[in-house]
């Protein structure tokens, strides 16, 4: 079968540790925000209208490098505790991932502040945006140099976290290519699925080769053994694995368990003796 | 002359004594009817609080005690809402839903309810995938998985009631409880004026019968504006899954939210017991009171009593009654006078127990038919026990004797 979504497929980079999504992108010049906590911004019109948010967003985003955003409000020592830290850490990062700071009283960064929801969020707080828009880890509160390269993640997991974070389910599909193709292709079950219209604009498919180093990781973080065939790895927001399927699934299995994952107490454990929910 | 005008011509005679005696039975009776009534409907309010509710931990200000639960979101201690993101955005595993709330005091038609903010769920569950590539690593079950717009049914309101989340609402929108709805004669897609502002009634929810019953529900943060003090909250109650609080979630929110206090809904249920307890222990002690204070003053009246009237029952029994006849009169007399006690007692005891209770213990509480014959039982028993004594000195008194003491 033709993959008609060929456009996800993972093509991942020579990315081998932790930080390998940082290892495999590309370097774009340096250029910083001004409204940092110990140097204000002191021409307000000299800032684009949009705000510094997101054009450096954009910007990170078309150089293919991670975004630490550093939203603030006031200037404290915790303020400036995590500033201080972030600061020369990203620096030595600069290759791979580039900073901004986004102070959220300021009304121009407003439509930064609105797309996070930030605005009662525990300051200050960094979060690490993947140059597909992921938010691939929040810092709230408090900083360390060695939290910083948790944050850069395989390609894999940043559509997957992507997909997440717009609220979609997530087919994972890790499998190698059929050798005549050369390409990956999506299951037939997983296909159906997503050719239902009723699951086909939440739902995105992710397609993962095994062999490919950076991925290992989170092959690992899914505790799938590659060695063991395909997998189909369904997953639903916020951020949860519902079911892992070895060998074919079919839709009719994707469905089932999808409502067999929100109909009732996963363990059975849920309701009146003060244990988890009643759905 | 027929018994009973007998029984009634001797209850009245010392009228003074009587009246003390039949006091003490009915204050006594009202007391214990109170506070069975109070305890019975509170017991059911934990029951039915701990079945319904689903939430099974609460992060609450440090100041507020677990006593205060009922009213945990109205002891006017507030706590910063930036807690609800803290905890959306922590690592901790087994957090399934998250339901910040804020209320304050309004007036309706004339009437007081509680306007209590919540937030949806739709505004900070993204906020749970921020930790990267750590939630893949989760174990599949309770806490990982929301609702998918579209691929889900629409979200019912109603369902806040049980769930205690909401998955949208909008800024002019409104939950009404069941007896604000039925006592301010509301209907969904009405509007209602709250603090000035204008909402539209979404959906009006059923009967639960506790304290949301009485509540309207809007936006945090709209009802934050009207409260005034910025962003705060008064509580989060937090839907935490069985394994994960096993394994220590209610020290790992302490760790995270060291400002908070964190206590489960079993801690809670357990103080509201102890109180239960404490309060049927009351009854217990009020019943011995009464048993002792009202059946000595009634003894000692009888006893008074048959002294002073022992010329009319010897003439009485000069005239042909028999011993069985006199005791009757005064058996009867003291039956008589525990039945109006006990059914005095009951009356003023439920109302007593219908007013207070909701300020008392927080619920709602409704008469107890059964308690009337509860009580009527041990003020009858009670007054007969305590007059048995008296009444059969009178019985075996001797004619010849009386007259010649005269």
């Amino acid at each position: 079968m033709k993959c008609p979504w060929m456009g996800l497929v993972v093509f991942a980079a020579a990315l081998g540790t932790s930080d390998a999504g940082a290892q495999g992108r590309s370097a774009v010049a340096e250029d910083r925000g001004a409204a940092t906590p110990g140097r204000p911004a002191t021409d307000p019109s000299a800032r684009p209208a949009a705000g510094q948010g997101l054009t450096a967003m954009a910007r990170a985003a078309t150089a293919n490098k991670y975004l630490f955003i550093f939203f603030w409000k006031e200037k404290n020592t915790q303020t400036d505790a995590v500033w201080n830290v972030l600061q020369p850490a990203v620096g030595r990062l600069a290759e791979w991932a580039d900073w901004t700071s986004v102070r959220i009283t300021d009304p121009a960064e407003k439509p930064t502040v609105e797309r996070f929801g930030v605005d009662r969020a525990p300051m200050p707080l960094v979060l690490a945006l993947a140059p597909n828009g992921a938010i691939t880890k929040a810092f709230p509160g408090k900083l360390e140099e060695s939290q910083l390269r948790a944050a850069f993640v395989s390609p894999g997991t940043e559509l997957c976290l992507k997909a997440l974070q717009d609220r979609k389910l997530v087919l994972l599909c890790v499998g190698e290519p059929l050798p005549q193709q050369n390409r990956l292709a999506v299951p037939s079950g997983v296909g159906q699925f997503k050719a239902d219209p009723r699951y086909a604009p939440v739902t995105e498919v992710v397609l993962l080769d095994p062999r490919e180093p950076a991925e290992k990781g989170f092959l690992k973080e899914l505790q799938i053994d590659p060695r063991v065939g395909p997998v189909t790895v369904l997953m639903a927001p916020p951020g949860g694995v519902v079911g892992k399927f070895p060998g074919t699934v079919s839709k009719d299995q994707l469905v089932a368990k999808l409502a067999t994952s929100r109909s009732a107490c996963p363990d059975g454990k849920c309701g009146p003796n003060g244990c988890g929910p009643k759905r | 002359m027929r018994t009973h005008t007998l029984v009634w011509r001797e209850i009245f005679e010392r009228k003074s004594q009587l009246f003390t005696s039949f006091l003490a039975i009915l204050l006594g009776i009202t007391v214990i009817v109170s506070i069975k009534n109070i305890s019975f409907y509170s017991e059911k309010a934990v029951a039915r609080e701990m079945d319904s509710l689903g939430a099974n931990v609460l992060v609450l200000p440090k100041s507020t005690s677990l006593q205060e639960y009922y009213s945990a979101d109205m002891h006017g201690e507030e706590i910063p809402e930036e807690y609800v993101a803290r905890l959306a955005m922590s690592d901790l595993e087994g957090l399934d839903n998250l339901s910040p709330k804020l209320s304050m005091p309004v007036t309706l038609g004339g009437k007081r309810f509680t306007l209590t903010g919540i937030l949806p769920k739709s505004e900070f569950q993204a906020k749970a995938a921020w930790q990267g590539a750590g939630i893949f690593s989760r174990p599949a079950g309770c806490g990982v998985i929301g609702t998918v717009p579209g691929a889900d049914e629409p979200p019912d309101p109603k369902a806040l009631v049980r769930k205690r989340v909401i998955e949208t609402l909008d800024s002019d929108e409104v939950l009404v409880g069941a007896d604000v709805a039925s006592s301010l004669g509301l209907r969904e897609g009405q509007t209602l004026v709250l603090s000035g502002k204008e909402f539209r009634v979404t959906a009006l929810l059923p009967q639960t019968g506790t304290v949301d019953d009485s509540r309207v529900f809007a936006h945090l943060h709209t009802v934050q504006e009207l409260y005034g003090k910025g962003p705060v909250i008064n509580a989060i109650e937090v839907v935490g899954c069985c394994e994960q609080i096993s394994k220590g979630l209610v020290q790992k929110i302490n760790q995270l939210l060291p400002e908070a206090k964190v206590v489960t809904i079993m801690q809670i249920a357990e103080a509201q017991i102890k109180v239960n307890q404490l309060m049927s222990r009351l009854g217990t002690i009020f019943l011995v009171i009464i048993v002792l204070v009202g059946g000595s003053g009634i003894a000692n009246y009888m006893y008074a009593n048959v002294f002073e009237r022992r010329r009319e029952i010897g003439t009485l029994m000069a005239l042909g009654a028999d011993s069985w006849f006199v005791l009757r009169i005064f058996l009867l007399k003291a039956l008589l006078l525990g039945t109006v006690g006990g059914i005095g007692g009951y009356v003023l005891g439920t109302v007593m127990a219908v007013v207070l209770g909701p300020r008392l213990a927080g619920v709602p509480v409704l008469p107890m038919p059964l308690l009337a014959l509860w009580a009527v039982a041990i003020s009858a028993g009670l007054a007969l026990a305590a007059s048995y004594f008296p009444a059969r000195r009178a019985a075996r008194l001797d004619p010849c004797a009386t007259f010649r003491e005269i």
